[in-house]
């Protein structure tokens, strides 16, 4: 790969981690405001105690709901972002692509909807491991998924599909299809380098207004005895 | 005085039920939208002093919102509370004709400050309007 490869490749590697942990910065903040309300609420449940205004138990009850919601979300949260990070730290390892795609689905489920779509990803029947590069895999599926939403309208759906094969994985997406034009182009050139800068390849095909990428993705089953995960 | 009436826009369902709960126990009047369409229509010939608008929202975003608010009244006090609050999008937002640019977590009692600001100056705007109509009114019959 020559220098200028190299260097865009690095590019759009850092845009997209700084993509991904800038909506985690924004779903974290979230959490953290309305936590924020909740105390505030429960401080002013405390000031009417002392000022001779009981509190009921169900009101209590209902703070402590709220408080246990927001704080298991945000454990999802910091636990995504941790794994997330850590997808940069080898460029081969083993991959559990099913936890993997889980996780990045969740992350970019923030802007389906903002664009009032909805994902359909059915769990994957059964674990599947690879050996690759994990950060790279979420980078590609995460511009196929961006590709589609780009072309999203209130009430599309975007499903993804996960399968495996003898020498390796195929990560199915279909949405709407886009306008024709240079961006569509620039995408799909953008797409296609990232598969084969994993070794792999992008299956296209248009049916009825809507898109389906085939991402193959190759990669070797792991060796017996596990390692570890992405 | 009643208290000011406020359009809460949000589509942190649990964040914006809890700050709508606590300025109610304030007095406050307050409606709540989870979008953007939904508060534009629900702004259309209500007299809210102030309308509180997140900016990043499913459909419509806040400075979206705002235009479109701002279009049907153009004295409508709207203010943007974010946790998207950028040097960028801050300046965009008041260009766009916010009146502030809160960030995330605020602080209720600065927030209920800022909303008492809002109904005042909303009450300075239609009182000009007021006058300046009855003025061109007068001007234009000779009295």
């Amino acid at each position: 790969m020559d220098e200028a490869n190299t260097e865009r490749r690095r590019d759009t590697g850092l845009a997209f981690f700084g993509a991904v942990t800038a909506g985690i910065s924004h779903d974290l903040n979230n959490v953290i405001s309305t936590i924020d309300q909740v105390t505030g609420l429960l401080a002013d449940l405390v000031a009417g105690a002392e000022a001779g205004r009981p509190v009921p138990l169900e009101r209590l009850q209902t703070v402590q709901e709220r408080l246990r919601r927001q704080t298991t979300r945000g454990a999802g949260i910091i636990k995504r972002l941790n794994t997330f990070a850590h997808s940069t730290d080898e460029l081969r390892r083993e991959i559990s692509l099913d936890v993997l795609l889980a996780d990045l689905l969740a992350i970019g489920q923030r802007y389906v909807d903002l664009r009032k779509a909805r994902l359909e990803a059915p769990a994957a029947p059964a674990p599947l491991r690879i050996v690759g590069d994990p950060f790279r895999l979420q980078q590609a599926i995460f511009a196929a998924l961006q590709r589609l939403l780009g072309s999203a309208e209130s009430g599309d759906t975007i499903t993804v599909a996960l399968a495996g094969g003898k020498d390796g994985a195929a990560v199915t997406l279909t949405g709407p299809l886009g306008a024709a034009g240079s961006d569509q182009d620039a995408g799909r050139a953008q797409l296609e380098g990232l598969l084969a800068g994993l070794g792999g390849r992008l299956e296209r095909s248009v049916a009825a207004d809507r898109e389906t990428l085939v991402l193959r993705i190759p990669g070797e089953p792991p060796p017996a005895g596990g390692g570890a995960e992405a | 005085m009643s208290e000011p009436k406020v359009l809460l826009v949000d589509d942190e369902e649990e964040f914006t039920r809890t700050l709508a709960e606590r300025m109610q126990a304030r007095g406050l009047e307050v409606d709540v939208s989870r979008d953007g369409a939904d508060a534009v229509r629900r702004a259309q010939g209500a007299a809210y002093d102030a309308v509180i608008l997140d900016l990043a929202m499913p459909g419509l975003d806040g400075i979206a919102t705002l235009k479109l608010l701002l279009a049907q009244n153009p004295d409508m006090q709207v203010m943007l509370l974010t946790g998207h609050a950028t040097l960028e999008k801050g300046v965009e937002a008041v260009k766009s004709g916010a009146i502030e640019f809160l960030e995330k977590p605020v602080d209720l009692d600065l927030l209920l400050g800022k909303i008492r600001e809002a109904r005042k100056t909303g009450q300075q705007l239609r009182e000009k309007r007021i006058a300046e109509s009855l003025d061109d009114i007068l001007r234009s019959k000779g009295w």
